[in-house]
């Protein structure tokens, strides 16, 4: 049994502002991704690059792991500039993507190249196990392609600024357009940690739009291009773009993300128990914190929520760096920072103190990557054997906060969430403002929990009750799984009229292993991933390499 | 072929259109999913109930001369009641609810029926200006 301490309270940790403040950390998919890859020595290989000199055609990545190999078949395509667009409504891309199981043949190639560059109007099979697309950027791609071809470096500044050249737009899995299922390939050893397929697409995006823009240089300068430097290559990550439709995923899936906030709240409370810390794991970790004040320093972002955290985050950091030799005599002196962090530091710092005392405890944390999946379906089942009464008890044990609350003010339901006709995604309307609150999608959690409770007048058999009550039902189901799993809840209204979506991003991307959130309003934000990682020749066991080992 | 989550979510989606709750509507789409696990044609099975169901009053009677089978069946398997020889509207939907069903090799449509979409249309919200102007994404 691996001592830890107490782990932190649903009620502590569960709130929007604080998921809103999470940071990458050792259990983040895409270092788990990484790591397998890694230990497991897999192999990869370009088989096929059929791309000419304008850029346009299609290139084929594999990746060979123990029982199995996976390709990204890649299409490039001659995007003109007035249809490059980031928007989920775009219909046309620099470049279109999918993961196929296996090594495509010809005909796959063939049937592949009519479906994926169509994206959500075409169709894969359930041999592919993602769909994806990216966009150039347009300034820094130019930049790069004309300073490589007359055999110079590009400016690191401006490349940092941005932190890479293309980014995707949405990188749909789990059975989107015709794709495998989930629960095809949750048997896998590499596939069964959630979003693998997802990372190792991006990853391999990578790896094709940096080999693309050094071909496209040689192409141009032919004999005086250059290679990219090293430190810079690895310096660039695969940008993001991403809006609502991820942020009901949180929500819609209350025992996963019970699954990945126990991990981590696990990890804290094992490495908050550690008694006594040698003198080169404080080292280490300075470093890190050093690094990630670095990182911090480097985190660009305009928006008006963003610009203060970063801020505020780099002073704290600074701070907590002047702290960190008094550390050095403590025992306990992981709980003793966590603890000064509580008191001295805002939620972004105290969550970036969190992963960071992650680092040097490889053998604390990441076996418990491998409890970041559960079997949805095994908890769907309402149990319906109990009392309405008992229910009611469980409400007031797990759900107080949303009891708080005055749903009859316009404040408190000012937004309601839905899907658009046009693009059959999730959005959030202005309930008092726009039509289509009587269409609301079921994420009023805390408003349905409180409406629910003021319906339990009478105590009776809760299978009678859901029968005459029908309208209860999602919420009953949801108010039993909490009872189970204590951090499956978001504890916030989200129909507040100050809620901010990109809370529920910012979580759900941090677990990505995402760097450089930058909101660019408070429902889209911009992400990097996999900036500073190893490319595939250069991938060991160390998994140091999350906020790089130096800034370009 | 269509996918587990895609049937899972046309049915979702098609039978909160036709009027049930959402709650009644994970039902359904755990049920309809089912059936094509079993083999069966799940979305013509539950076309059945959702006709039924279209703008009528819920939530329904169980004691119904031939009561709605996602009604009965998601009430029998939360009491833990038995299921009987009943009559009733989807008898397939209703014995997977109930898990009397006989499984036979999994069987997937190619798409979904017209109906079923129509009825999930009914979910959706179209733009309008002001959802454009509040950056609805």
């Amino acid at each position: 049994m691996i001592p830890q301490v107490a782990r932190r309270t649903p009620d502590k940790v569960m709130r929007l502002s604080r998921l809103g403040s999470f940071h990458q950390s050792r259990i983040s998919f895409m270092r788990v991704l990484l790591r397998r890859l890694a230990s497991e020595k897999w192999r990869f290989d370009a088989p096929k690059w059929n791309i000419n000199e304008k850029g346009f055609g299609h290139a084929v990545y594999s990746v060979h792991g123990p029982e199995r190999s996976y390709s990204l078949v890649a299409f490039a395509h001659d995007l003109p500039a007035n249809l490059r667009s980031d928007r989920v409504i775009a219909e046309a891309w620099d470049c279109t993507f999918t993961l196929h199981d296996g090594i495509p043949t010809e005909a796959d190639i063939d049937r592949l190249k009519k479906n994926v560059p169509l994206q959500e109007s075409g169709r894969v099979s359930n041999s592919e196990l993602t769909l994806s697309r990216a966009n150039r950027s347009v300034r820094l791609w130019d930049h790069v392609v004309e300073s490589l071809a007359t055999g110079n470096q590009p400016d690191k500044e401006k490349l940092n600024d941005v932190g890479y050249l293309m980014r995707t737009t949405a990188v749909y899995g789990s059975g989107k357009f015709g794709a495998a299922d989930r629960c095809d390939i949750s048997d896998r050893d590499e596939l069964r940690n959630p979003f693998q397929v997802e990372m190792l697409t991006v990853y391999l995006i990578r790896c094709f739009v940096m080999d693309l823009v050094e071909y496209m240089a040689q192409v141009k300068g032919g004999n005086n291009a250059v290679k990219l430097d090293t430190d810079i290559r690895r310096s660039m990550g695969i940008g993001n773009s991403t809006g609502l439709g991820m942020a009901p995923f949180l929500i819609h899936h209350p025992t996963l993300l019970n699954a990945w906030i126990m991990a981590r709240e696990t990890a804290l409370a094992r490495v908050r128990a550690v008694k006594s810390v040698p003198s080169q794991i404080f080292d280490q970790m300075e470093v890190h914190l050093k690094r990630a004040l670095d990182n911090a320093l480097n985190w660009n972002s305009q928006h008006d929520i963003q610009k203060p955290k970063i801020k505020k985050l780099c002073e704290e950091l600074s701070n907590t760096l002047m702290k960190f030799n008094d550390l050095r005599s403590e025992i306990y002196p992981w709980d003793a920072l966590y603890r000064w962090a509580e008191k001295n530091t805002v939620e972004d710092t105290q969550e970036q103190i969190v992963s960071a005392i992650f680092e040097p405890y490889p053998e604390l944390v990441d076996n418990l990557a491998d409890c970041m999946y559960i079997d949805e379906s095994e908890h769907f089942k309402i149990d319906a054997s109990g009392t309405t009464n008992q229910l009611k008890i469980q409400i007031e044990k797990n759900y107080a906060w949303a009891l708080e609350t005055d749903y009859a003010t316009n404040e408190e339901q000012a937004r309601f969430w839905y899907v658009s006709e046009a693009k059959l995604e999730p959005r959030l309307g202005e309930r008092h403002k726009e039509d289509g609150g009587d269409l609301e999608q079921p994420l009023a959690i805390a408003r349905d929990v409180s409406s629910l409770y003021a319906n339990l007048q009478v105590d009776q058999h809760l299978a009678e009750y859901l029968l005459a009550n029908p309208e209860h039902r999602h919420i009953i189901r949801r108010i039993q799984l909490s009872n189970k799993f204590p951090y499956s809840e978001v504890r916030d209204n989200l129909l507040n009229s100050k809620m901010l979506p990109i809370d529920m991003l910012r979580c759900k991307l941090s677990f990505f292993g995402a760097t450089k959130f930058d909101p660019r309003s408070d429902r889209w934000v911009r992400i990097c991933l996999f900036k500073n990682a190893p490319f595939p020749h250069e991938l060991t066991n160390a998994d140091n390499w999350s906020y790089g080992t130096s800034q370009c | 072929m269509l996918t587990r989550s895609e049937v899972f979510a046309f049915a979702k989606k098609a039978t909160r259109g036709a009027g049930f709750t959402w709650g009644m509507a994970e039902e359904a789409a755990t049920a309809t999913l089912a059936l094509y696990i079993a083999g069966y044609d799940g979305f013509s099975e539950l076309t059945l109930i959702l006709v039924n169901a279209d703008g009528k009053n819920q939530p329904f009677s169980i004691t119904d001369t031939i009561p709605c089978g996602l009604t009965l069946g998601t009430y029998l398997a939360d009491s833990g009641k038995k299921a009987g020889t009943e009559k009733v509207i989807g008898h397939y939907i209703f014995q997977a609810l109930c898990g009397t069903l006989d499984k036979n090799k999994p069987n997937f449509p190619d798409d979904a029926p017209q109906i079923i979409k129509d009825f999930a249309y009914r979910t959706y919200v179209p733009d309008s200006e002001e959802s454009r102007l509040h950056g609805a994404g």
